[in-house]
């Protein structure tokens, strides 16, 4: 009997790198690089052709216009049995802010989310809001003289803002917290990790999410087995790439032998379809 | 503008419908307000989630305690004496990864209200760190719940309420424990697993000292009175002042005949200009793994009226 079609979400807000990593495993497939194989046509590969398009010509992909693709599919397959989809459902990341702001959960993302065997979350490190405190920076005597001005705007911590976020999606999934969870699985993706300041060489993505967000890193800890948890850190372009000097590696070599994942070790490896294979083997 | 419900313990739609309706506005309980059509777009009506993320008040308790029954923090004082500023360091610490012992954090439904106050007391770009506002006694009758989830080394999962509350309840309450504005401190007393019992340090070195040293014993009085066997935290608050060495072993040896179990702790933010990140901490894993002295409950059993004779029977 055939295991149902397994469905993996690519998850996180606007700027994260979806775009760029969907770009390059679409062309990754294609080029027979790795496991995953299309078992059949996706509907609309137009998004994908484009990111491939621009990396082919050296430069990033651009903005698109995100309101177009709010369902994006890949139908994939691994060693001719496994079937899962990688689904895009939130492109754009409108849905992560109306979560955040209306504090609401649409009903096309939540169905999905309901379905969902496995997470892909997208978090950006070299983006995050963080602030410094009266406990890491002590306040003196002369500071306490500057003018009182009026309070500047309210932002969340970044770490608040995703724990919320996980919060809210497993809420909607309907799984209790109770017990550690196994599923849906759930790996991290450390993002658009070349462009991270002060990584120590060789340091592996758990042990920069728990410097760079220690309670965040508490929370996925205290809500996951160990097992069902996985941080990868990714560079899907490898470098930032300049849309007015195109990059001549990128031109001469092409896209797919460029990018690497951070493995759990630390490891970088060529290999970005390393977190989707990771979900796919716990989920079996 | 939304409408709302009927059922005054919903507060859809704000947060989920208590009937579990996932479109509030199928629900019977719920009073919509002809919307006029201004020729926008309608937003689809999503899935509401069930907390607001600000501090929690008696309807969204129940919520949390669908889940585990919580270990209630109640946060007594005086006044400016630090409390907010207090639970405030508890949370930024946290977010800091500092350890707790034998526990690690697993989520928060206030995640709002713990910003909020963490907004004071962080750097900001045009401008420094400053003490949160002034807990105000507003109308309520209960005080604003906090909320922080561990996992201990058992992984059970545990949840915790800080209520944070003004100190003018706690003055009132002193006095006269059924006054007719003390419900929020009656709330915290009736509720509470464990307590803090502040003690400004700077009000009881300053001018007015005597009269701190009065009402301190006299809030602790009346706390001893009503604690039923549950541990106290007696925390000295603003220890960077010096307490002068009279005040500080009388109340001492009060401290000793008044509460069965109780432990010091000495926490400053201005200590050498930085905070007291270890005594803040010890403070916090210290209330954390406070037991429950018994199942706490005030519940009146009914009196049941039956003719039948075994139902009836009441014993001798």
């Amino acid at each position: 009997m055939r295991e149902s079609t397994k469905s993996l979400l690519i998850i996180g807000g606007s700027s994260t790198g979806k775009t760029h990593y969907g770009g390059q495993i679409f062309g990754r497939i294609r080029h027979g690089n790795g496991q995953l194989k299309m078992r059949r046509s996706p509907d609309d590969i137009s998004l994908f052709e484009e990111v491939l398009n621009c990396l082919g010509q050296g430069v990033p992909a651009g903005h698109t216009s995100v309101e177009i693709y709010d369902n994006l599919v890949l139908p994939l397959e691994i060693a001719g049995e496994i079937q899962m989809d990688l689904i895009w459902p939130d492109y754009g990341g409108e849905q992560i802010k109306l979560i955040m702001e209306a504090r609401q959960i649409g009903k096309k993302w939540r169905r999905r989310i309901i379905g969902s065997d496995g997470w892909l979350f997208f978090i950006r490190l070299d983006h995050i809001t963080a602030y410094e405190d009266i406990s890491s920076r002590p306040w003196k005597e002369t500071e306490k003289d500057y003018t009182r001005k009026k309070s500047s705007e309210f932002k969340w911590s970044s770490q608040a803002h995703l724990i919320e976020l996980l919060q809210f999606i497993l809420h909607a999934k309907g799984v209790g917290t109770t017990n550690k969870l196994k599923l849906p699985a759930i790996c991290f993706i450390l993002s658009c990790w070349d462009e991270i300041k002060g990584i120590k060489e060789g340091i592996r993505p758990k042990e920069l999410l728990q410097e760079r967000m220690p309670l965040l890193a508490d929370f996925t800890r205290a809500t996951w087995e160990k097992d069902y948890f996985h941080i990868f850190g990714l560079s899907s372009l490898g470098r930032a790439l300049d849309e007015n000097k195109p990059d001549e590696e990128y031109i001469e070599k092409g896209p797919e032998t460029q990018g690497y994942v951070v493995s759990t070790e630390g490891e970088c490896l060529p290999d970005l379809t390393l977190p989707i294979c990771t979900l796919i083997n716990l989920l079996m | 503008m939304a409408g709302h419900c009927k059922d005054k313990n919903c507060w859809a739609p704000e947060v989920a419908c208590n009937m579990g309706e996932e479109d509030y506005t199928n629900c019977p309980n719920y009073i919509g307000i002809q919307e006029k059509d201004e020729g926008k777009v309608k937003s689809e009506k999503g899935f509401l989630l069930p907390w607001s993320g600000n501090s929690f008040g008696n309807i969204d308790l129940q919520f949390l305690a669908g889940r585990t029954q919580p270990m209630v923090v109640g946060v007594l004082g005086p006044h400016n004496a630090g409390k907010t500023t207090l639970l405030t360091v508890f949370y930024l610490l946290l977010s800091r990864g500092r350890p707790v012992e034998n526990r690690y954090f697993a989520g928060s439904y206030t995640l709002g209200g713990w910003e909020n106050l963490a907004h004071f007391l962080r750097w900001k770009p045009d401008h420094g760190p400053d003490f949160p506002p002034h807990t105000s006694r507003g109308e309520g009758r209960m005080p604003g719940l906090l909320h922080l989830a561990f996992r201990n080394q058992d992984q059970i999962l545990e949840d915790f309420l800080f209520a944070d509350a003004p100190g003018e309840w706690f003055e009132h309450w002193a006095i006269n424990k059924n006054a007719p504005d003390v419900h929020g401190a009656q709330w915290i007393n009736r509720y509470a697993d464990t307590f803090m019992l502040f003690l400004d340090s700077d009000a009881l070195s300053g001018d007015k000292r005597g009269e701190a040293r009065a009402k301190l014993l006299g809030l602790a009085q009346r706390l001893s009175g009503e604690l039923l066997g549950r541990p106290v935290a007696i925390v000295w608050a603003k220890s960077d002042k010096a307490v002068p060495e009279n005040i500080q072993s009388t109340l001492k040896e009060s401290f000793e005949r008044l509460f069965p179990i109780y432990e010091e702790f000495s926490v400053s933010v201005m200590l050498n200009n930085s905070i007291t990140e270890e005594a803040f901490l010890k403070l916090l894993s210290w209330l954390l793994s406070g037991q429950r002295i018994f199942g706490f409950t005030m519940q009146k059993l009914p009196i049941m009226k039956s003719k039948d004779p075994l139902l009836s029977y009441r014993g001798r």
